[in-house]
C-alpha cells in the first residue's frame, strides 16, 4: 500500500474572499516547519502598484492570517503501519483555519508521530488545493518507517554495582505501533534481570502508553544485608505521554534467601516466600537541563504505592510514599546552588499497624555517594548483628564476611542535600564536563514499626539522631553514570553507622531505588 | 575448590529461665495431639512432661536454621529439637519433672529409640505424606492455608520438590512402596520390642526419649490421612496403647495443644 487518500469531511468555506491569491507552496520538514524558498514565486502581490515581497518569510507574514483549510491529506510510504494510526494524529490539522494555525497543528502532529517511535523521517508538504475551492490546500505526508528490529548493548554503574545490559526489540509488530523488547541485565554483584516488555504508545487513540512486562530479577543484597532476593512476576503500566503521570500494577512472587547462612535474626524473619501485589502512582515533573552540570531548573517526583492487594489476610497491606525534590538556582557567573530533599514513609495498614513488621524489600536505605555522602552505601540506619563465631578469623576473600552487621533499612526516611556547583578554572576540564562542588548532606532513616517504643518517642529520636556530613569534590558525568570524587567529613553519626571519613569516591546512586 | 561448610554459630546451651519461652512450629493435622511435625511435637511433649511453662506460635518466620521447631526465650533464638531439649535441660535444671534413665542400658535404649524415630521413621512420614499422591493431595491443602492465594500454584510445588529431592538423596524414595513398608515395619517391630509391656520406654517414668517416640508415633497414627503409616503402627497394640496413654496424660481435653489456632 503506497499512497492513501483520506476522505474529506469538511464542507466548502462560505466565507471565501474574492480576490485573494492562492497560497504559495510551503514545505514543512521533520517537525520544524519554517518557510523555505519556494519553487515558484507567486503571481501577483497583495496590493496594486507595489513591488512583490522580497522573500518567503515576508510573503508568509502577508498571508498567514488569511483563511485557509486543509481539505485533503495524503500519506505515502506505509509498509507495515496501519494508516488509521496516522489518520488519528493528522485529524487535528483539519481544524486549522489559517495558514499559521495549520503550521502550528502540523508541528504538533509531527511531535506526536515522532513519539510513536516508528518513523525514521516524516515530511509534510502543503500544496495548493482544487482550483474551484479557493482557500484550500492539500497536505502530502511522506513517511519513512524505521526497521522492524532494534538492538542495544550498554553498560552502566549505579551505586556499588556495575551492570551490562543488552536489549533486543521488535517495532511495530502488527502495524499499530506495538513494541516488544527482551532485555537481559547482569551485574558485578551477581544480580541479574530478565524482562520481556510489550508496549504501545497511543493506547486506543489516547495519548497514553500501555505496557506489559514479564520479569525475573535476581538481586543480591548479600554484601550489605545478607540476603538474595528473587522476584518473578508481571507488571502492567499506563503512562501518559510526556511522562508526567503513570500508573503501575505489579504482581510478583518474592523469594528471599540467605545462601551465606550468616543473616542476622532480623533478616532471618524476612526470609521465605511472599507475594507482591501493589498499585503505584508516579508523578514526575522535571524541568531541569539535561546536560552535565546542573545550572538551573526544578524537578519534583512523587510515588505513592499501595501494596498487599490480595484477598487473603495473610498478605500484609501497606502504603508507601516517596517524595523527591530538586531545585537548582544560578547564583553568579558560572556558580549554581542545588538543593535536594527526599522523604519516604512505609507503613502497614490495618489494626495494630505499628506492631507489624514491614518487608525489607520495601524499605528505604540511606548512605553512599549520591544518597548521603560520608557514609558507606547503605551504611546508615537500623542494623542487626550477623551470626558469626567471634573466634573464627575472617577467612574468606568474598565480601559476605567483611561486615559484622546487616543493614535492615528504615520505614521513615528524610534526607537533604545542599551543594554549590562551580566550573573548574582549567578549560580542558570544562570541556570534559567535570565540575566541582562543595556540599552539606544530612539524613536519617529508622524503623517505626515493631520497634517496641511508642510512636512519639520514635519520632523524637528520629529528629535527634540526624546524621550529617560536609565536604567538597569533583564530579565527572560519564556515560556510565555520575562519578564523584570527594573529600568528606562526617559531622554527626550514630553507633553502628559505617562512616567514611576522608576520600570517598563512587558512582552516584539514583534517589529513587524502588522495588 | 568447593565452598565447603558454611560458618555457623555454636548452639546456645543455657539461658534465662525467668523469661517467657515461645515455641514456633506447625499446627496439628487431623487429630494429632500436638504438631504435625514430629520434632515440634517432641519439644511440646517434652515441655509438658518436664512441667515447663511455654507459649506456642504456629508460624515459621525467623527460624535460625530454616526449620521448625525453634524457640525464643529472651535474647536467645535456638533451632533443632535436640539442642532445644539440651538447652531446656540446662536452663531448668533442678525443676524438671522428667528423669534421665538410671542404668547404662536404659540410656542406650533411650538413645536408640530416639534415633530410630528421628532418623528413620521421620523419613517414612515424609515419604507417605509428600511423596504418595494420596498424601500429597491432603498435605497440599494444609500447606495452601499458609500461603497467599495467588502464590498457591507455585509455592507448595516448590516446597514438595525440595523435600522429595532431599528424600532421594537420603535414599528412602529410591525403594518401591512395598520395600519402604517393609523397612518401616522392621523399625516399628524393633520399637515395639524395646517398649515391651512397660509404661514408658525406660520404665515407669517418662524420659526425654519418650517425647521423641511419641512425636513420631502420634503423627503416624493420628493424622487422619489414611496412609500406610497408620496401618503399620496399628499392627503393634503396645505402641497404640502407649500413644493413647501419653495423649490422655499430657494432652487432656482440658489442656489441648497450644499450636491449634481457634480460627481454623
Amino acid at each position: 500500500m503506497d499512497g492513501e487518500r483520506f476522505p474529506d469531511g469538511a464542507e466548502a468555506d462560505p466565507d471565501a474572499q474574492g480576490d485573494a491569491p492562492p497560497p504559495p507552496p510551503d514545505r514543512a520538514a521533520d517537525g520544524s516547519p519554517g518557510p523555505q524558498p519556494a519553487a515558484d514565486p507567486p503571481a501577483g502581490g497583495g496590493g496594486e502598484g507595489r513591488d512583490g515581497p522580497k522573500d518567503v518569510s515576508e510573503l508568509f507574514d502577508l498571508v498567514k492570517d488569511r483563511p485557509c483549510r486543509v481539505t485533503e491529506i495524503e500519506g505515502r510510504g506505509f509498509k507495515r503501519t496501519r494508516p488509521l494510526l496516522v489518520t488519528r494524529e493528522m485529524e487535528r490539522v483539519r481544524e486549522a483555519r489559517t495558514l499559521e494555525e495549520i503550521q502550528g497543528h502540523l508541528a504538533e502532529c509531527m511531535a506526536a508521530l515522532e513519539d510513536l517511535d516508528l518513523f525514521a523521517s516524516v515530511e509534510g508538504e502543503l500544496l495548493e488545493g482544487d482550483k474551484d475551492s479557493p482557500d484550500t490546500c492539500r497536505l502530502v505526508m511522506e513517511f519513512e518507517e524505521k526497521p522492524p528490529w532494534k538492538m542495544h548493548v550498554g553498560t552502566y554503574v549505579q551505586g556499588h554495582e556495575g551492570s551490562v545490559e543488552a536489549t533486543v526489540g521488535l517495532r511495530n509488530l502488527l502495524g499499530n505501533a506495538e513494541h516488544a523488547q527482551l532485555s537481559l541485565d547482569y551485574s558485578s554483584q551477581k544480580s541479574s534481570e530478565y524482562a520481556f516488555q510489550l508496549w504501545k504508545p497511543r493506547l486506543v487513540g489516547l495519548p497514553w502508553k500501555g505496557e506489559v512486562k514479564l520479569f525475573n530479577w535476581l538481586r543480591s543484597n548479600q554484601q550489605y544485608s545478607s540476603f538474595v532476593e528473587r522476584i518473578r512476576g508481571v507488571s502492567f503500566g499506563l503512562k501518559c505521554s510526556g511522562g508526567l503521570h503513570s500508573f503501575t500494577y505489579d504482581l510478583a512472587w518474592r523469594l528471599l534467601s540467605d545462601p551465606s547462612r550468616l543473616a542476622s535474626p532480623a533478616i532471618c524473619e524476612q526470609l521465605g516466600h511472599s507475594l507482591k501485589s501493589s498499585l503505584a502512582y508516579d508523578f514526575n515533573w522535571d524541568k531541569r537541563e539535561s546536560s552535565g552540570r546542573p545550572k538551573s531548573g526544578r524537578a519534583f517526583r512523587m510515588r505513592t504505592e499501595l501494596g498487599g492487594l490480595a484477598p487473603d489476610s495473610i498478605v500484609a497491606k501497606y502504603i508507601r510514599e516517596q517524595v523527591d525534590l530538586q531545585w537548582t538556582l544560578p547564583l553568579f557567573s558560572t556558580v549554581s546552588f542545588t538543593l535536594g530533599l527526599s522523604a519516604g514513609m512505609l507503613l502497614p495498614v490495618g489494626q495494630d499497624f505499628l506492631h507489624r513488621k514491614t518487608a525489607v524489600g520495601d524499605r528505604f536505605f540511606l548512605g553512599g555517594v549520591g544518597s548521603l555522602r560520608g557514609f558507606e552505601a547503605r551504611g546508615v540506619g537500623p542494623t542487626d548483628a550477623r551470626r558469626r563465631r567471634t573466634e573464627q578469623p575472617s577467612h574468606d576473600a568474598d565480601h559476605v564476611g567483611a561486615q559484622a552487621r546487616d543493614a535492615l533499612g528504615g520505614d521513615l526516611l528524610c534526607s537533604a542535600s545542599a551543594a554549590v556547583n562551580f566550573d573548574l578554572p582549567h578549560s580542558s576540564l570544562q570541556w570534559l564536563g567535570v565540575y566541582g562542588h562543595a556540599f552539606f548532606n544530612a539524613g536519617n532513616t529508622m524503623l517505626l514499626c515493631c520497634s517496641g517504643r511508642p510512636l512519639r518517642s520514635s519520632l523524637q529520636e528520629f529528629g535527634a539522631s540526624f546524621r550529617s556530613s560536609a565536604g567538597a569534590g569533583l564530579v565527572f558525568p560519564t556515560v556510565f553514570g555520575t562519578f564523584e570524587l570527594n573529600y568528606v567529613v562526617p559531622l554527626t553519626f550514630s553507633n553502628f553507622d559505617r562512616v567514611k571519613h576522608g576520600m570517598q569516591m563512587g558512582f552516584a546512586s539514583t534517589p529513587f531505588l524502588n522495588m | 575448590m568447593g565452598k565447603g561448610l558454611p560458618v555457623v554459630k555454636d548452639s546456645v546451651t543455657a539461658g534465662d529461665a525467668s523469661k517467657p519461652l515461645v515455641v514456633y512450629g506447625f499446627e496439628p493435622w487431623g487429630s494429632t495431639a500436638s504438631s504435625s511435625s514430629p520434632f515440634v511435637a517432641k519439644v511440646e511433649t517434652f515441655l509438658r512432661m518436664a512441667g515447663i511453662d511455654y507459649e506456642a506460635n504456629p508460624s515459621m518466620e525467623g527460624s535460625p536454621k530454616g526449620k521448625v521447631p525453634f524457640i525464643k526465650q529472651g535474647d536467645v533464638t535456638l533451632g533443632d529439637s535436640t539442642f532445644i531439649c539440651e538447652y531446656l535441660k540446662n536452663t531448668y535444671k533442678g525443676s524438671l519433672k522428667t528423669k534421665e534413665p538410671d542404668t547404662a542400658e536404659g540410656k542406650a535404649i533411650a538413645t536408640a529409640c530416639q534415633l530410630l524415630c528421628e532418623d528413620h521413621l521421620y523419613h517414612g512420614l515424609i515419604y507417605f505424606r509428600w511423596g504418595t499422591p494420596k498424601g500429597w493431595a491432603v498435605t497440599r491443602k494444609y500447606l495452601s492455608g499458609m500461603v497467599p492465594m495467588l502464590l498457591r500454584p507455585v509455592v507448595p510445588g516448590m516446597v514438595r520438590k525440595g523435600l522429595l529431592k532431599a528424600l532421594h538423596m537420603q535414599g528412602l524414595s529410591r525403594h518401591s512402596e512395598k520395600d519402604v513398608i517393609f523397612l518401616l515395619t522392621s523399625s516399628m517391630t524393633a520399637l515395639s520390642n524395646f517398649l515391651g509391656d512397660k509404661k514408658y520406654i525406660t520404665g515407669d517414668e517418662p524420659c526425654p526419649a519418650d517425647a521423641s517416640v511419641f512425636g513420631a508415633l502420634d503423627n503416624y497414627l493420628n493424622d487422619d490421612m489414611d496412609l500406610e503409616t497408620s496401618r503399620i503402627v496399628k499392627q503393634f497394640p503396645n505402641l497404640v496403647g502407649y500413644v493413647t496413654d501419653i495423649r490422655q496424660t499430657y494432652y487432656p481435653e482440658s489442656n489441648p495443644t497450644k499450636f491449634k489456632t481457634g480460627a481454623k
